[in-house]
């Protein structure tokens, strides 16, 4: 289970709000390569996994990608506040406001809402981390789009520790694959899946010994 | 087989030889008692979440929350670490090596 703490991973502290910075930065709350997405990726594939050190790196980075969905709604939170109709009107924010107000709801910076399609549950050590190493890139592409277009060093600095957490969790993803093809047979790790076939014999092509 | 060290120089091969895992008995009801005192714990911080004030409530939550932290301190001293930042071995990443809980 989980228990909730009440601080940001790494502090948010925007003095300055700006509609148009929040109607992009939405992305990476529910956008296809988002916090949300991602931390369902990994808390729902963990449970097929054939190996403890697996288990353990989805379980902590899931648990990691929501404390950084709520440091991404804080961004939204602090980028909307105290503004008016009338600067929101004039942003690209205003699609975004017609519907939710400055509440905090997670859609793509395209304005479609989240979707469980984003992510990918194969049942397959193999495909589901390469899955995952692939996402966090696509996670760390889009936070390096929002640091392109983005000037104010209040949000570039919680956006750039973001996009450095997709780097290490690129790498532990990289370590836990290799982990995983050390106890694979090296000849050809796709002859069986260790998370759903019985030992030798089980597998798609049955093996020689 | 040869697992390259990570990047952070952490070679770690070796394997538990001190029977972690909470497959005894009294790791077992231990863990109910601490499933227990959650239960009510949470409904009492649900309760109080809405009733701030109330004293019973919060004179409740304080016994009850005495009591996890013992039944914690106990599970994770004779069974494993309940979070991944309460790993008591000096020796051991046991996090990963006790069962996970839809294992058990």
């Amino acid at each position: 289970m989980w228990i909730y703490e009440k601080k940001l991973q790494f502090p948010v502290k925007i003095k300055t709000p700006n509609p148009k910075t929040a109607s992009l930065i939405v992305s990476q709350l529910g956008g296809p390569d988002g916090e949300l997405a991602a931390s369902m990726r990994y808390l729902n594939q963990r449970y097929s996994m054939p190996y403890n050190e697996v288990v353990g790196i989805l379980t902590d980075v899931g648990t990691e990608e929501l404390a950084h969905l709520e440091m991404v709604a804080a961004i939204l939170y602090q980028l909307t506040k105290n503004l008016d109709a009338e600067e929101i009107g004039k942003s690209t924010l205003a699609p975004y406001f017609v519907d939710h107000t400055t509440g905090i709801y997670p859609v793509a910076a395209s304005g479609v809402p989240t979707d469980m399609k984003y992510i990918g549950v194969k049942g397959d050590v193999i495909a589901d981390l390469n899955e995952d190493l692939a996402a966090e890139q696509k996670a760390r592409v889009t936070y390096d789009n929002l640091i392109r277009l983005i000037d104010d060093p209040d949000v570039k600095e919680p956006l750039k520790y973001l996009r450095e957490r997709e780097i290490v969790h690129y790498q532990r993803f990289g370590d836990a694959l290799r982990v995983t093809q050390d106890r694979l047979d090296s000849k050809n790790f796709y002859a069986y899946n260790p998370s759903f076939d019985k030992g030798c014999g089980g597998g798609v092509f049955k093996c020689q010994n | 087989m040869n697992r390259p060290m990570n990047p952070s120089g952490m070679g770690c091969n070796h394997g538990c030889n001190h029977g972690c895992g909470s497959s005894n008995s009294n790791g077992a009801s231990l863990l109910r008692k601490i499933q227990e005192i959650d239960f009510s714990l949470y409904e009492t911080v649900l309760y109080l979440d809405v009733y701030p004030d109330c004293r019973e409530a919060l004179a409740y939550y304080h016994t009850l929350h005495a009591q996890r932290r013992a039944l914690v301190t106990q599970y994770e001293r004779e069974v494993g670490p309940l979070t991944a930042f309460s790993n008591l071995s000096q020796a051991s990443w046991d996090w990963i090596r006790s069962p996970w809980p839809w294992q058990m």
